[in-house]
């Protein structure tokens, strides 16, 4: 699978994060502690103003110990019955009619989805998770953002402020209220897609009896049949029948089918290994170049996309990956074979056809990282950007020829293992990235696995709630909404926000790629040096300031996302599954402390 | 203005749309199975403006188009550019949905079709290693036109496009052999390809759909009067033609020689021929045929004759009276003998030469100066002889396009017994050196096949040694040269070379100078020098022993110098 940042152990991505950046929860005090000296500050200009340095001084300490003392006194017995409040509110809002176009998009998605793809599963499950994520977010957006600002529209807010209700308690009631709301539509949604999944993906083939040829041994013994199915779903399958007239339609658009006899027929079965949730774990690369050098890259091809670089082909030049706790636990024994399951996805790049038809071969080296002590080489022919599911072999030779045991020499004793691939063929090359090579746990649930995406999807759901309350505690209802989109389209696009506020796109910063827009100059020409390009480019680094400081806060929706994992069939790990709820809590926590602020403010909340 | 004007108002307003109303249904009334509609349906019928006349109408592509509420551009501008980072990203899957989504929004945007039919077939394609999976990516770009094809019926430009894909890609990529089989066996893809009327397997053949598909777009440019656009009348029409050719030129490739090949080249012939007969626009708007250069230049000579008689004398005249004109120095330089001239000298006289010139107008109007009487004859015959010129020029130069000459000599040349059964030869020949190592059979079999090579040069003699059979036989010629190689013979040896009769055709298409040692002393025995323009010029002789005697004899020399002075 494609994953372009690595995933951190949850206690380092908590206290220490990863290269180059900090942990969390220093992050989230950070944060903290800037937008609270800015509220202080803000707080101080207002009151100072208003009353005077001494009393606005005065207002604002206050402020600050009441509602801390407040924050501390929240009932969570009120929090819920405002919770329920804001429950029976968002179903007089008919949030149900969501639920009605959710399912009006599954009837009609096949008329857009289509079977004939290489892998129809990932598409469907790309589809339905990403209809799901827009339509949450967007039920969520409009119960949070209108819901306050109706109140105090229609003096409704009267009837909960003179209760004795905190403002903290009337903001995390609503957060709650419409978290629940939405997690039991996403629940429906969430049963109601894996289903439509299951469903439209599920078929069956016949066997083509007339495609089935007799397959005798070397000794002219009959040991069974080989044909294909029939076509349905847009493709068809190999088959492989024994005497007995079963087997298994090979692997093809991600799936198989076994084959049983009933009777006199050969049935084929459903498809299985659509929804799969591969557990992978993965190791550190780093590369040796073709003079077999260590270094951290391998050599660029010339592809746009650096995700990948490249071995040489016949040369020293090697991907190496570094697996840490090693056991025999890990091993896989099925009778037949005995090792260690790993998984390759080999990125195939040649400068000349070589042998049309034929697959490049490269090698499989497991290595002790202390000792040194290396296996004999492993031939292989790579699947190009397919999964190649192998084992390597618990007993080996060395290449002194000795036979040795996987765990017991190769491993060293802090539990690394080292495993070296080549291309063994001059002018081709292999591609790798870190992800590119795991070891192979037992698959988990898919079911489980559909639960964690879900989490990922209530995650941003909670999130873009929170950011819809706090900002309705202030704002009117359009208002509120137009600036709770902002964060979910800058949050869906935060990495090129914070490119733009960090110089690294190309076209410079707002007001010069809007100068560039109607000077019609594309992003990569230099602006004429003069007064007018220095003028845009001051305001600009003012602008970009200003973005810079306000990714900190912008949730990174993408990074949130885990549809790509259930996609192409692999596990969610559990560290991400807890960073995204951390993130989750963190921004509840702090969206509801500005919000008690903010509602405090409004002189209904005194 | 009070309130019953401004209700009266309102009433006549009202009275005056319902009026409307009438001839609002009449022109506006839609055309049904039983009746032809208002004058706005039966004109949009007429000019084939309806949105039926482009193609399919698909109620997803409508359904998906109006959800866009009008931001439709935006849309497609952000799933470009999400197909765009999918293709970088090697996500194919994800791509194809996104071409899938943009095909729905833009299916009568011809541009898209042809661009992204050519992303898959030709750049998706080569990014998978395993061969199956190219050709899958191969067959998903042509899928992916087809279906433009179905919302743009009757376009020729989709469907040449679609004609080239299955014909160049397949037929002609590094991997044509194996793509040719896979093309031929995929039932599926024919069956859905041909709409579940596939055709029985021997015509499966890549280049013979291909064949198909452009006889469909000319079809649709001659029936229905669709426009070509800027593409060239001289090679658009000539696709089927080629199709059929290289048709020919496959399975020859493929070891079917006999009946089946004469077959192929004779139908490409008939092709060809109807291809040379077809008119076609040129570029300055004229109508011409290919096949007419004979008849016009016979036209045009007895003509000139015509012309010539009636204007006896004048250009004598004419050119005359330009000489005397020019400048002393041009004159003086055009007395100098040619291979005397200077660069200067050289320079004057083409000038003069380019001054001299007499057009036919000028003889005309000479001729009508002199014989006033004749005048009306002259213009006439020189305007004639000046149009059917110019069309000459334009059959050569779209000739020379299309490569027509040769094309109409080798579909000829190909069925005749000789040319097929030296390609067989030759073909047999291969597979003694490759798959049986018979070396000596193999070079037998060539030999036999370049002597046939050297009756069919004879018997067409306006087939150009350099031409693409020259190509061709020049890779049976390497294949021959690797079989002395492993006999320890070589082409320059003395009995290869005198049983070898194409000499003609490997100096013409020796540019690399592979064979220039035994083209060297096959001149040599010729008594021709090294490039065969002139003859041997032996090195002297004495050169060697000259050159010590001048060394030996000078102290000689010197010793009666020396003493000369002495004996005065």
């Amino acid at each position: 699978m494609i994953l372009e940042e690595q995933i951190l152990p949850y206690m380092q991505w908590l206290w220490s994060g990863g290269p180059g950046s900090i942990g969390a929860l220093p992050r989230f005090l950070l944060i903290a502690l800037g937008l609270g000296f800015l509220g202080l500050l803000l707080g101080f200009i207002v009151s100072a103003a208003r009353h005077g340095i001494l009393r606005g001084g005065d207002i604002v300490y206050r402020t600050i110990t009441n509602g801390v003392r407040e924050l501390w006194e929240t009932s969570p017995r009120r929090v819920w019955a405002l919770a329920q409040l804001a429950m029976k509110e968002a179903w007089r809002r008919r949030v149900v009619v969501a639920l009605m176009v959710f399912f009006i998009i599954l009837v009609f998605a096949s008329w857009f989805l289509r079977t004939d793809h290489q892998d129809p599963a990932k598409l469907y499950i790309s589809f339905v998770l990403t209809a799901t994520t827009y339509l949450v977010l967007g039920i969520a957006l409009l119960l949070s953002a209108f819901s306050l600002p109706a109140d105090f529209k229609n003096k409704t807010i009267y009837t909960i402020v003179t209760k004795p209700v905190r403002a903290g308690e009337i903001v995390m009631g609503r957060t709650l209220g419409f978290t629940l709301v939405g997690t039991i539509l996403l629940a429906i949604m969430g049963v109601s897609s894996y289903v439509f999944v299951n469903r439209s993906l599920d078929h069956t083939h016949e066997v083509d009896i007339n495609s089935l040829k007799k397959v005798q041994d070397a000794a002219g013994e009959y040991i069974g049949q080989d044909g294909r199915t029939s076509l349905d779903a847009n493709h068809r399958h190999e088959v492989e029948l024994n005497t007995d007239g079963e087997g298994k339609a090979e692997s093809n658009y991600g799936h198989y089918h076994q084959i049983v006899k009933r009777g006199d027929r050969s049935v084929v079965l459903g498809a299985e290994g659509i929804m799969r949730a591969r557990v992978p774990r993965w190791g550190k690369l780093t590369f040796l170049d073709r003079q077999g050098v260590p270094k951290q890259r391998g050599i660029s091809v010339g592809s746009e996309w650096t995700y990948r670089s490249f071995v040489d082909g016949n040369t020293q030049a090697t991907a190496i990956w570094t697996f840490d706790d090693i056991s025999p636990a890990l091993n896989y024994d099925d009778g037949e074979v005995s090792g260690l399951p790993i998984g390759l996805i080999v990125r195939v790049f040649r400068t000349h056809k070589g042998v049309i038809g034929r697959g490049i071969t490269g090698s499989i080296q497991v290595r002790n990282p202390e000792t040194g002590l290396a296996s004999e080489v492993i031939p292989f022919t790579a699947l190009d950007a397919k999964i190649d599911e192998r084992i390597i072999p618990q007993k080996l030779r060395g290449t002194d020829d000795k036979e040795y045991d996987l765990y017991k020499d190769f491993v060293s004793p802090n539990g690394q293992l080292e495993i070296r691939v080549q291309c063994l063929e001059g002018g081709q090359y292999f591609g790798f990235a870190q992800p590119d090579m795991y070891l192979r746990l037992p698959d988990a649930s898919p079911v489980v696995n559909w639960l964690k995406v879900y989490a990922s999807i209530w995650v941003q759901m909670v999130i873009v709630i929170a950011i819809g309350v706090t900002a309705s505690t202030l704002l009117s209802g359009p208002v509120a909404m137009l600036f709770t989109v902002s964060f979910i389209v800058l949050g869906f696009f935060r990495p090129f926000f914070v490119g733009v506020a960090a110089g690294t796109e190309y076209g410079g910063g707002p007001v010069e790629s809007f100068y560039r827009l109607i000077t019609q100059k594309n992003i990569i020409t230099k602006l004429d040096e003069g007064f007018t390009t220095s003028l845009i480019q001051g305001v600009d680094l003012v602008f970009r300031s200003l973005m810079l400081t306000m990714a900190q806060v912008l949730p990174d929706f993408a990074a949130l996302s885990t549809v790509a994992f259930a996609a192409l069939g692999f596990d969610v790990p559990a560290d991400k599954v807890y960073q995204d709820l951390t993130m989750c809590l963190a921004y509840v926590i702090g969206l509801s402390v500005v919000g008690y602020f903010l509602l405090r403010t409004r002189e209904v909340a005194r | 203005m009070n309130e019953n004007s401004s209700f009266h108002r309102k009433i006549i307003y009202v009275v005056l749309l319902a009026i409307l109303l009438f001839p609002i249904s009449q022109l506006g009334s839609p055309s049904t199975l039983e009746d032809k509609g208002g004058k706005l349906a039966q004109l949009r019928k007429e000019y084939e403006l309806g949105q039926s006349d482009l193609g399919e109408i698909d109620p997803a592509s409508e359904t998906i188009r109006m959800a866009t509420l009008g931001l439709r551009g935006i849309a497609v501008s952000m799933l470009w550019s999400k197909a765009n980072e999918f293709k970088k990203k090697e996500d194919w899957t994800n791509f194809r949905a996104t071409l899938e989504q943009l095909a729905k929004l833009q299916p009568y945007f011809i541009s898209f079709w042809k661009y992204q039919a050519w992303n898959l077939t030709y750049n998706v394609s080569v990014e998978l290693d395993d061969i199956r999976d190219r050709f899958a990516y191969v067959l998903r770009g042509i899928n992916f036109l087809k279906e433009g094809t179905k919302y743009n019926r009757d376009n020729p430009h989709l469907l040449a496009e679609l004609g080239w894909f299955i014909g160049n890609k397949i037929g002609r990529a590094d991997e044509h052999v194996e793509y040719r089989r896979l093309f031929k066996a995929d039932d599926d893809f024919q069956n859905s390809f041909h709409d579940g009327n596939p055709p029985p397997l021997e015509q499966r053949d890549n280049w013979l759909v291909s064949r198909g598909i452009y006889e469909q777009s000319i079809s649709v440019v001659d029936d229905k009067k669709k426009s070509i656009g800027q593409k060239n009348p001289t090679t658009f029409f000539a696709a089927p033609a080629m199709s059929q050719i290289n048709y020919a030129e496959a399975i020859e490739e493929d070891g079917v020689f006999q009946e089946r090949a004469r077959a192929a080249w004779r139908s490409a012939a008939n092709l060809w021929r109807d291809y040379g007969n077809r008119e076609m626009r040129s570029s300055r708007g004229s109508m011409i045929r290919l096949g007419d250069l004979t008849r016009w230049e016979l036209e045009v000579r007895k003509l000139q004759s015509e012309f010539d008689a009636l204007s006896m004398g004048v250009r004598a005249e004419l050119v005359a009276e330009k000489r005397a004109k020019l400048p002393a120095a041009t004159l003086a330089a055009m007395g100098v003998p040619e291979n005397l001239r200077s660069e200067q000298q050289r320079n004057l006289v083409n000038e003069a030469a380019t001054q001299m010139q007499i057009s036919i107008e000028e003889i005309a109007d000479r001729v009508a100066v002199n014989n006033p009487e004749k005048a009306g004859e002259a213009s006439r015959l020189a305007n004639r002889i000046a149009d059917i010129n110019d069309r000459i020029f334009l059959i050569n130069n779209n000739r020379q396009v299309s490569n027509y000459e040769y094309w109409k000599t080798r579909t000829e040349f190909e069925q005749t017994a000789d040319a097929l059964r030296a390609r067989e030869l030759a073909y047999l020949g291969n597979q003694a050196f490759k798959e049986d190592a018979d070396l000596l059979q193999a070079r037998k079999l060539f030999e036999e096949s370049f002597d046939l090579w050297a009756k069919v040069f004879e018997a067409f003699p306006t087939l150009d040694l350099d031409s693409t059979t020259g190509s061709d036989l020049m890779e049976y010629v390497e294949d021959y040269t690797k079989i002395l190689q492993q006999l320890d013979l070589s082409l320059g040896d003395e009995e290869v070379d005198q049983r070898f009769p194409l000499w003609d055709v490997v100096i013409a298409n020796d540019n690399e100078r592979k064979y220039f040692d035994a083209i060297t002393e096959h001149n040599r025995r010729l008594g021709l020098n090294a490039e065969g323009t002139g003859p041997l010029v032996e090195a002297p002789a004495e050169e060697s022993t000259t050159q010590e005697a001048p060394a030996k004899q000078s102290p000689k020399n010197e010793q009666p110098a020396a003493e000369a002075p002495a004996q005065e």
